[in-house]
């Protein structure tokens, strides 16, 4: 008699709280998952694995990280549908990803986001989240995020192991990367982005033999960033878009 | 009891909101200071300030736990070094001389070269420098959060009991603001409570005299007497230091410092960004007679004249300058080593 009478009252009280979370499939709200692949020519970055590159020469990654800031679906007259602020991307720790709730759009031709940090965020280290400077991603005698971080290896055309340390920052670093896109969101689905970096466009026309070590500390090192900035642009493709009812 | 059970189960997350409270400190602006902002994300309280005082003595952020922001910034000495380069936990010297902390309220920009925009910001850099503390975050994070009694210090103070780098900082930051000084000679002097001496007044006249001293131009009158600018003040024909231009990346910054406070100039010896004058007056000769004419000299000096003071009028100005010392403040209880 007691565990009826407590079902009798659980029940309701189960149905009242989630009233607004547990809304029937076909009208929830739109979710967008993106999730940003690391690649060279599609090959899955990770740890202890070696890549080739042109020339003979190949690398490895130890640590790769870089940010993903204000991921937007914007439609043919230009207006946006905001998917993050500031994410910290570490394919080799498989943090891949970020989603979030949205309304409907229709219509959506781009995607537009920023690899960097904009310079309103750019320079206090007074931040919690992705932006929390325990992520080792900022310059503290210069307070500054680190926009990509690459730590590893390289091996040269004849063989010799050589460090790679690319730090790339700077205001003058930030990306503002757009890609094509078809796609209309719509109540009770759920969507998924998956985006490929590939490293391989990343670094073409970069010799690692001239400067293996880049910290973006010196106008010397302006051409670098330059030229990286360049390649980041066409380095980010849209490989898949998954479209699925939510359950 | 259901009724009981159903408002326990409603309220449960108001209730743990409704936990946490801080007081609010209130900062003590000097009469005739103006008053000054503190960041939106981090507002004064009386626990704030609590936990970044006793963080600012521990050497629990240091890479051996063997130093402590105090270890350089001693409150004797307007929290300044009494050593030109401070030696870090390695026991090598770093390229700079310990800045002294008063008033830090007022000022923008922090470091010689301006490298941190903010406060919260400016507590980073040390923690993580390889000559100074040599730190790592993480590893400062996992030795806070295993202490139990700092979870609980962080937990009043912003109520959460998972310590994160952006807590520290701002804890530290809260007890900093707080180092304020404004009862010197000089100050009682400006309320009409005390007089000054013939030669120090002689010294404030050749100190703001534009043909003389001249030194208000950039160390302004007031709650810091500084403008806070980067200067290229002629120290050396070819900068040792490239100073702000390091932050810059602007050849136009190259050998370029901060304009530092004079507050308290007295006690923060030795001078300028790498120690190298012992004494106030060889710093006044140095604007006199000694500065060189290095390509970003700043305009102020590349117009003065050349031994426009007599020896007279410049100890008149070290005169002036030591009204400028508060006794107060270096011996105010609320800035001293709370730990045990």
């Amino acid at each position: 008699m007691k565990k009826t009478l407590l079902i009798i009252t659980v029940f309701p009280l189960f149905f009242w709280s989630c009233k607004e979370e547990c809304l029937p499939p076909e009208n929830a709200k739109p979710k967008v998952k993106v999730v940003f692949h690391t690649t060279v020519n599609g090959a899955e970055v990770a740890s202890g694995v070696s890549f080739d590159r042109p020339g003979g020469e190949s690398f490895q990654v130890d640590l790769m990280k870089y940010y993903v800031s204000h991921f937007a679906l914007v439609d043919g007259t230009g207006d946006s549908l905001m998917i993050n602020d500031h994410h910290l991307i570490d394919p080799i720790n498989q943090k891949m990803s970020f989603s979030k709730e949205v309304e409907e759009k229709s219509g959506c031709e781009h995607v537009r986001f920023l690899l960097g940090v904009d310079e309103l965020h750019n320079h206090s280290g007074n931040q919690e989240g992705d932006l929390d400077p325990v992520n080792g991603m900022i310059w503290t005698w210069s307070t500054g995020y680190i926009f990509f971080k690459h730590e590893g290896t390289f091996t040269d055309a004849t063989g010799a192991s050589l460090p790679l340390l690319y730090h790339y920052g700077q205001d003058r670093a930030l990306v503002e990367v757009d890609l094509p896109i078809d796609l209309d969101i719509e109540e009770g689905k759920s969507y998924e982005i998956h985006i490929d970096l590939n490293l391989a466009i990343l670094y073409q026309g970069i010799a690692f033999t001239d400067n293996n070590v880049h910290q973006s500390a010196g106008t010397a090192d302006n051409p670098w960033i330059d030229a990286l900035k360049q390649n980041f642009r066409g380095a980010f493709q849209i490989v898949e878009v998954k479209e699925s009812l939510i359950q | 009891m259901l009724m009981g059970i159903v408002l326990l189960f409603s309220c449960r997350h108001e209730s743990e909101e409704v936990d946490f409270h801080t007081t609010p400190y209130s900062l003590n602006i000097p009469h005739g200071f103006a008053p000054f902002s503190v960041p939106s994300n981090n507002p004064m309280t009386q626990e704030g300030v609590a936990l970044g005082r006793k963080l600012f003595y521990d050497p629990i952020l240091s890479g051996n736990n063997t130093q402590s922001c105090a270890s350089c910034h001693l409150v004797q000495h307007s929290f300044s070094d009494t050593t030109a380069l401070s030696a870090g936990i390695d026991g090598f010297a770093g390229p700079r001389n310990a800045m002294p902390l008063v008033n830090l309220g007022w000022q923008r920009n922090f470091f010689w070269d301006g490298g941190a925009a903010d406060m919260e910001s400016q507590v980073l850099g040390p923690v993580e420098n390889p000559i100074e503390m040599h730190e790592q975050w993480p590893n400062a994070i996992a030795e806070l959060n295993a202490d139990a009694a700092y979870q609980e210090l962080f937990n009043q103070a912003f109520g959460e009991r998972e310590i994160t780098v952006p807590m520290v900082i701002r804890a530290i930051a809260q007890f900093e603001r707080t180092l304020i000084s404004g009862n010197a000679k000089y100050d009682q002097y400006l309320r009409g409570e005390t007089g000054l001496t013939p030669q120090e007044l002689w010294g404030l006249e050749v100190f703001t005299d534009p043909m003389k001293g001249d030194c208000n131009h950039c160390h302004s009158l007031g709650s810091t007497f500084s403008d806070f600018e980067f200067r290229n003040t002629g120290l050396d024909s070819i900068a040792v230091d490239a100073g702000r231009y390091l932050i810059t990346l602007n050849e136009n910054d190259r050998g370029k410092f901060k304009t530092p406070s004079l507050r308290n100039i007295e006690l923060t010896g030795p001078y300028m960004h790498d120690g190298r004058f012992a004494t106030l007056l060889q710093c006044i000769e140095h604007y006199n007679t000694q500065f060189h004419y290095a390509p970003n000299l700043d305009v102020n000096l590349l117009t003065a004249q050349k031994g426009r003071m007599t020896m007279e009028e410049m100890q008149a100005v070290e005169s002036f300058l030591k009204t400028l010392t508060d006794w107060e403040f270096i011996q105010n209880p609320a800035f001293a080593d709370p730990n045990p």
